[in-house]
């Protein structure tokens, strides 16, 4: 007990280093602990809210002419269970507004169901229910609650072509399947019976469908039910028209999970910047508080502790800090929960509710004590090599014999400036540690901004990270593609058409398999977007490039040679490229026209991404283009709106995300100039009494702390920002590396790097006039006074 | 009196200590004549300290006035005293308090600096006044740490006398040195007082008290009495004897 006395005097004597760690570990705790609890629990989390309402481990929407051969074929496969099928409504070229949050018209496909078939799969749970639901009801996913703010009671207007119609919002409803338009852009919907029949009666909105719903014995198997189903559904149907839309639960648990988990790596990233930071501070204030008290210890030691004992009263000390950062930290994380609850279901569509994770608490903890307590025990241990004899007799005494600079006899410098100087290089080592500290936290905001940037202001990037082409439009032409499609091209509204095709298949190499999703178009080198990071994009028909996710799932590298299977024929390609993209879970490849009829001897291109000019409105050329070839010859939506809005959906998250990083890291360069000064101020109270005493005004010394501690601000901002203009682009790739993403191609626009620099410098400056206006309230000789101890 | 330098008239001191109010200085008046050597004595906590940091204008007086040369200096505020002490004052502690990271010149040139911005004059003035009190060239370049506490003393004198101030005050000057030091530093400050510049020193030794032409006895914040010596002259018996006399009656 009395090394806890010792510790807790020091505790009281250090008040603003404490203050500063207890902020720094709080903060620390509070992205941990929230990055921890939301990436571990993610995973099950998804899991259990599916089974709540027993969603679909698979759907799939088709035509309705070959229900009887789709269902053989499910029922053939080893892991199925059961299933349920119903009729929709498919709607490819539908737009949606709503009227009362004030929204723009967005384009997206959707599916209408009937809310009063009885279903046993994918049970609809309304949230926000009315208490009678309309006859022009409809139940809307749950993101549009959390991302764009609509509300029971809204009024949605659907229109399609010329006919439009208003629905009224009725309640939400959470569905991993259709949670969210970022990871598939098709609405699903539901309308009431009598709505239902109303709108299949007219061929207005959209045409009949069927809708099924596969429950298998493996929910974590669904996606290797969806490659065998899809491979023998190819056979049955009619080739080229890809008329069975499928979606797995396991792809869609990934998909939907993305980019939050993204988020969340970010933010325990940041909170392991935050403890590095800490733990300077820790290694600062130790050293300093042995150098202070040489004296002490020695005195401690002679009385006959052992340094054992001294070196257990800082890591008490530390403990005690720790422990009470921590409970801070988490009753923080606990207080803002809301908002990230608010985040994480926006990201993934779903309503995200967790209490309190045991395991999430005892992970954060220990890192952090295990962090904390160990660079303690790291700097306190030099205290073993402190005899007491050693600490009597050197103690405080300082010696200086350093070199003289800028001695004031020589020096071309104005007195103030030259004292200040003096003072800068007097205290290099703190100097040296504030700068690296302010040139992390630097570094940390440019990104931040620059992912804000790339996030909401400028998408070029984000969207080649995508991997999915800028066109406006993109159309199917069912019959006479050549006629149509140079038609279109001549189009005045049309800038550039290229003709760009997928198709889903395996791709192999040495006994491996993966699911791939393959590009076919002519020449890559039209494409607007270019996803080649390594090699180049095949040119010639035996030719492939894939990203490197699928090379490594077979194991393949450029130079070897992979096959890929289609309709039963397979066929070699060498590859020549490394793609990367976030689309399709990164799972892509791209070949050649001339290849794709290697494959299939018969190919012909029969779709065309439509590039608009500019100032062009995407809904009117559509709109024409329905007009004047109708249904029967043409397929056209949407292209790029359904990227836009994606993004749109992150962005709430986001901006969140980014502005509690900013405010983070300005609280926490507030508070290391605070203490940094602070203690320089103790430490100098005398000599600055005696200043004064000498007739040094307050300005003059304030003045001499500002000369002193400035040029370590604004250089450590500077440097950081500009090392966060390069550092951007190579960060964000090594986070993304899990994602197949080896390259980035963020924008980082100059005037963030001087924005940051000059915003840091400010509130660097800010901080230390009003940290170091604490000399103009103490008389001279008060301060020296206090210094005489 | 005609050529007075100084004057402070009901000057009082009040400190709180929380709730407790200590008056430190009570009504004190005191006048000092241009070119005195005046020493103040008193027992510990007498309030020695306290007036010699109001008379210098380092600290402000809780009432009364203060004047110097005619010009109420006890009106001014914080920035004014600054700079009326930089012009007018020298300090000299008993703790010393040189700047341990600088070297002796640049010690002494930056109260120097504060007055005047010809560094070639302050550096030589400065190099002068080294050599007047017993420092050889060598000093320049040390730092303070380097130095013996007379040593370091005579430093702090020069950097009191680099502005030629017209009085230098001197809290126990000698309180932290042997007495061959000690009496190197008072000789340094008897020929200071010689050419014309006024002295105020607080002491509690008899034999640095000798040294002044007028002592101040200062007792519960008051000036109970006070003695006239004339001008100092080395190994005086009747001077020691007279001192000694008046010491004891006051209770000393
Ligand atoms: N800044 C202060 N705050 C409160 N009390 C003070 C302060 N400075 C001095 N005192 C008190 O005033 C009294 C006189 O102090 P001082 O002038 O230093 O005495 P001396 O120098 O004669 O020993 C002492 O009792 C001391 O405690
Ligand atoms: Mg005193």
């Amino acid at each position: 007990m009395k090394i806890l006395m010792i510790a807790t005097n020091n505790i009281k004597k250090a008040k603003v280093a404490t203050a500063t760690l207890i902020i720094l570990i709080a903060i620390t705790t509070i992205f941990l602990y929230v990055g921890i609890s939301v990436l571990s629990n993610m995973d099950s989390f998804i899991d259990k809210k599916n089974t709540q309402s027993n969603g679909a481990h698979l759907i799939s929407i088709n035509d309705g002419t070959h229900n009887q051969e789709i269902r053989d074929i499910y029922e053939s496969i080893e892991s199925y269970s059961y299933s349920e099928e119903e009729t929709g409504m498919i709607s490819m070229s539908s737009a949606f507004q709503n009227i009362d949050v004030g929204e723009e018209v967005y384009r997206i496909s959707s599916i209408f169901l009937n809310l009063d078939t009885p279903r046993q799969i994918s049970r609809v749970d309304i949230i926000d229910k009315t208490d009678q639901m309309p006859q022009n009801g409809v139940i809307v996913p749950y993101i549009l609650k959390v991302v764009n703010g609509y509300q029971t009671g809204d009024t949605l207007k659907l229109m399609v072509d010329d006919a439009s119609i208003e629905l009224e919002i009725a309640g939400f409803y959470e569905d991993l399947m259709f949670a969210s338009p970022s990871n598939v852009s098709m609405y699903k919907l539901y309308v009431g019976d009598q709505q239902f029949s109303e709108f299949l009666s007219q061929s207005a909105y959209g045409s009949k469908c069927t809708y099924m719903a596969v429950i298998t014995k493996n929910i974590n198997e669904s996606e290797s039910f969806e490659t065998q189903s899809a491979k023998k559904i190819e056979n049955i149907l009619p080739e080229g028209t890809g008329s069975c839309f499928t979606l797995s639960y396991g792809t869609m648990k990934t998909g939907v999970s993305v980019f939050i988990n993204i988020i969340m790596a970010v933010l325990v990233s940041f909170s392991i910047i935050i403890l590095v930071i800490a733990a300077i501070v820790i290694k600062f204030s130790t050293t300093t508080h042995i150098e202070n008290n040489i004296k002490n210890i020695g005195t401690l030691e002679a009385m006959g502790y052992t340094s054992r004992q001294i070196i257990c009263s800082i890591l008490l000390e530390y403990l005690m800090i720790a422990t009470v950062a921590f409970v801070v930290g988490l009753g923080a994380a606990l207080l803002i929960s809301p908002m990230i609850t608010n985040v994480v279901s926006s990201a993934i569509g779903l309503g995200w509710a967790t209490g309190l994770d045991l395991k999430a608490v005892l992970t954060s903890l220990s890192v952090i004590l295990i962090a904390v307590l160990g660079i303690a025990y790291f700097s306190a241990y030099k205290i073993k090599k402190i005899t007491p004899l050693v600490a009597l007799r050197n103690g405080v005494q300082t010696h200086h014999f350093g070199k003289n600079r800028f001695p004031l006899e020589r020096t071309k410098l104005n007195l103030n400036t030259a004292m200040g100087l003096k003072a800068l290089m007097l205290n290099k080592g703190q100097n040296a540690i504030a700068g690296l500290i302010i040139m992390l936290l630097s570094l940390v905001s440019v990104f931040a901004l620059a992912a804000y940037y790339n996030f909401s202001i400028d998408q070029t990037a984000m969207i080649k990270l995508i991997g999915l082409e800028t066109a406006e439009v993109q159309l199917t032409a069912l019959v006479d593609e050549e006629q149509i499609f140079s038609e279109i091209a001549a189009m005045p509204e049309v800038e550039d058409v290229i003709r760009l095709n997928s198709f889903d298949g395996m791709i192999q190499f040495k006994g491996q398999e993966s699911g791939v999703n393959t590009r076919i178009t002519e020449d890559y080198s039209r494409l607007k977007v270019n996803t080649c990071v390594k090699g180049r994009m095949p040119a010639h028909d035996n030719e492939i490039a894939i990203t490197s996710i699928v090379l490594g799932n077979l194991g393949a590298q450029m130079g070897d040679t992979v096959a890929i299977d289609y309709n039963g024929i397979s066929q070699e390609f060498l590859v020549v490229g490394v793609i990367q993209q976030f689309n399709m879970l990164g799972k892509g490849a791209a070949i050649t026209t001339a290849g794709m009829k290697k494959l299939v001897p018969s190919y012909q291109e029969q779709n065309l991404m439509v590039y608009l000019a500019q100032g062009q409105e995407t809904d009117k050329f559509i709109t024409k283009i329905n007009n004047h070839y109708g249904k029967e010859q043409i397929l056209c939506n949407s292209y790029f709106e359904s990227i836009e809005m994606m993004l749109k959906s992150f962005e709430t998250s986001m901006k969140i995300v980014v502005t509690a990083c900013l405010g983070m890291i300005a609280v926490i360069i507030v508070f290391i100039l605070f203490l940094v000064i602070r203690v320089r101020l103790l430490r100098e109270r005398t000599r600055l009494g005696v200043s004064k005493a000498l007739g040094f005004t307050a300005n003059q010394l304030i003045g001499q702390i500002i000369i002193s501690e400035m040029p370590v601000i604004i250089g450590a901002a500077v440097v950081g920002a500009i090392a966060g203009y390069f550092a951007t682009n190579p960060l964000l790739a090594l986070m993304l590396a899990a994602n197949g993403i080896l390259n980035c191609d963020f924008y980082v626009d100059p005037s963030l790097v001087l924005f940051t620099a000059i915003g840091i410098s400010l509130l660097g400056l800010t901080t230390v006039l009003l940290v170091a206006g604490k000399i103009r309230k103490i008389s001279p000789c008060k301060m020296f006074e206090e210094g005489v101890d | 009196m005609e050529n007075t330098i100084l004057r402070a008239e009901m000057l009082s001191k009040t400190y709180s200590n929380g709730s407790i109010m200590q008056h430190v200085l009570k009504n004190l008046n005191i006048e000092i004549a241009e070119g005195d050597f005046t020493v103040i004595m008193g027992s510990s906590g007498s309030g020695k300290s306290t007036l010699l940091y109001a008379l210098s204008g380092m600290d402000k007086p809780t009432l009364g006035t203060i004047d110097f040369r005619g010009e109420e200096i006890s009106k001014y505020n914080n920035d004014q005293l600054a700079i009326f002490r930089r012009k007018h004052c020298g300090f000299v502690f008993q703790q010393i308090y040189l700047n341990d990271t600088m070297t002796v010149l640049d010690n002494i040139m930056i109260s120097g600096l504060l007055v005047s911005r010809d560094k070639k004059t302050i550096a030589s003035r400065a190099k002068e006044l080294l050599h007047q009190v017993g420092m050889d060239d060598t000093c320049y370049d040390k730092y303070p740490s380097q130095l013996s506490g007379g040593e370091a003393q005579r430093v702090a004198i020069v950097r009191a006398l680099i502005n030629a101030p017209e009085i230098v005050f001197a809290d126990e000057p000698t309180g932290a040195l042997n007495s061959t030091n000690a009496v190197n530093v008072l000789d340094v400050l008897t020929e200071v007082n010689a050419s014309g510049q006024s002295i105020i020193m607080v002491t509690h030794d008899i034999k640095t008290a000798r040294r002044a032409n007028r002592i101040l006895y200062l007792k519960d914040g008051v000036i109970i009495d006070e003695l006239s010596l004339g001008t100092y002259v080395k190994d005086d018996p009747k001077r020691h004897g007279r001192l000694r006399e008046f010491l004891e009656s006051m209770g000393w």
